[in-house]
């Protein structure tokens, strides 16, 4: 890599780094996922301070085209991302869903209860006033 | 940390053991309600009908409850199975002892009730109405014939059993059902056949008995193709991957 790519490529991840940063400590990114992105940024700190390391990896795995492998890592580590969000959505969408189901059996149980209440309130407020009456 | 969605508890106040809930899925059925639930409570049984309003933009609602059904709002459409879910909730968390499950749309007939019960009192578990084993002269396409068909197949060699009508909604359930399903029902379109394989691999006494249905009344029917393809695919692949689970001894031979 040339040094103005080195140094754009630093710059990059140094302003990565800082927006999830900024995310977690105003608390928009649970701490779970930013520790995810946080282990990205740093191996990118560490492939854009050494450079040598990449391709000497590279070298070391067979692979003669260096770029490859970062592709390679790169494509492995958003596929496993996607799969936990995968997971991770389904189990929300599960959660959801109960939540709609029981909210819908609790709204009716609270409105056969306050009808309940209103017609005791109204008893009871018929027999204070008018004791003989028979309703 | 696994932190599963736990079923419904039985509430203080059960209804009384003779009651039968009829759970109904409504999606925008103002139309077909009035007399789907007049037909339902002309019937001598004692029927509790529970309409669950999946989100429904017309007055469902109004309708279901000024027409003598308790109403169960969704706050926003889940789909024919998570309404259905929510009513199987219902009935274990009131603990009703039985159960039916009735279309909106006036395509089940409230006379063959009585029919769909009896097996339940002979030691079935959920029996199924089924529109092909002889009673009525309800038709369908071709090409939607042979796909039945197909998956008849798939389900007979899962669940170990021939049933003749898979997909029908017109279904009753005892205590031990309704309890499986209000824990877990097959949320996405299509449910009734993999609910059906689910009760069967579970160990269920399923049964089938023939049923007159009508055409339906009101409502759009969900036909479209590519969904239908979609979800017919999805169905062949989830049915392969329901587990068996012996849930109790098996009951009487059928």
């Amino acid at each position: 890599m040339s040094t103005r790519a080195h140094i754009m490529l630093a710059i990059l991840v140094a302003m990565a780094i800082l927006v999830i940063i900024r995310l977690v400590r105003r608390r928009h990114l649970k701490a779970k996922y930013s520790l995810l992105w946080l282990t990205l940024g740093g191996f990118m700190v560490v492939i854009a301070a050494v450079p040598g390391l990449l391709d000497w990896t590279a070298a070391r795995l067979g692979i003669y085209y260096q770029p490859t492998l970062l592709l390679l890592l790169g494509l492995a580590l958003l596929l496993l991302i996607v799969m936990h969000f995968s997971y991770e959505l389904s189990r929300m969408e599960n959660r959801v869903r109960t939540l709609a189901e029981e909210s819908a059996i609790l709204r009716h149980r609270l409105s056969v209860l306050e009808r309940l209440a209103e017609a005791s309130a109204e008893k009871i407020a018929d027999s204070n006033s008018e004791p003989d009456h028979e309703g | 940390m696994t932190m599963s969605v736990t079923g419904p508890t039985p509430s203080a106040h059960t209804v009384a053991p003779d009651r039968i809930v009829v759970i109904m899925p409504a999606f925008n059925e103002q139309e077909a309600l009035p007399s789907t639930l007049a037909g339902l409570l002309a019937t001598p049984l004692p029927l509790d009908v529970v309409v669950i309003d999946d989100g429904s933009t017309d007055d469902t609602a109004k309708i279901a409850t000024a027409n003598g059904a308790v109403c169960l709002q969704l706050p926003f459409n889940l789909g024919i199975g998570g309404a259905l879910r929510t009513g199987f909730r219902y009935a274990v968390e009131l603990g009703y002892q039985r159960g039916i499950q009735f279309d909106a749309d006036g395509q089940h007939d409230a006379s063959q009730i009585e029919a769909l019960l009896a097996p339940l009192t002979e030691g079935a578990d959920m029996v199924v109405g089924s529109r092909f084993a002889g009673a009525g002269d309800y038709r369908v396409g071709r090409s939607r014939g042979f796909a039945m068909n197909i998956l008849r197949w798939a389900i007979r060699r899962l669940a170990g059993q021939r049933f003749t009508d898979t997909s029908s909604g017109f279904r009753s359930f005892g205590p031990e059902v309704l309890a499986l399903f209000a824990a877990e029902y097959p949320i996405e379109y299509m449910d009734s056949v993999e609910a059906l394989v689910m009760a069967c691999r579970a160990g269920f006494d399923v049964r089938e008995v023939p049923t007159v249905m009508h055409e339906r009344t009101g409502g759009v029917a969900s036909n479209r193709s590519f969904r239908l393809a979609y979800h017919y695919v999805r169905v062949l692949v989830s049915l392969a991957n329901t587990p068996k689970a012996q849930h109790r001894t098996a009951g009487t031979s059928a």
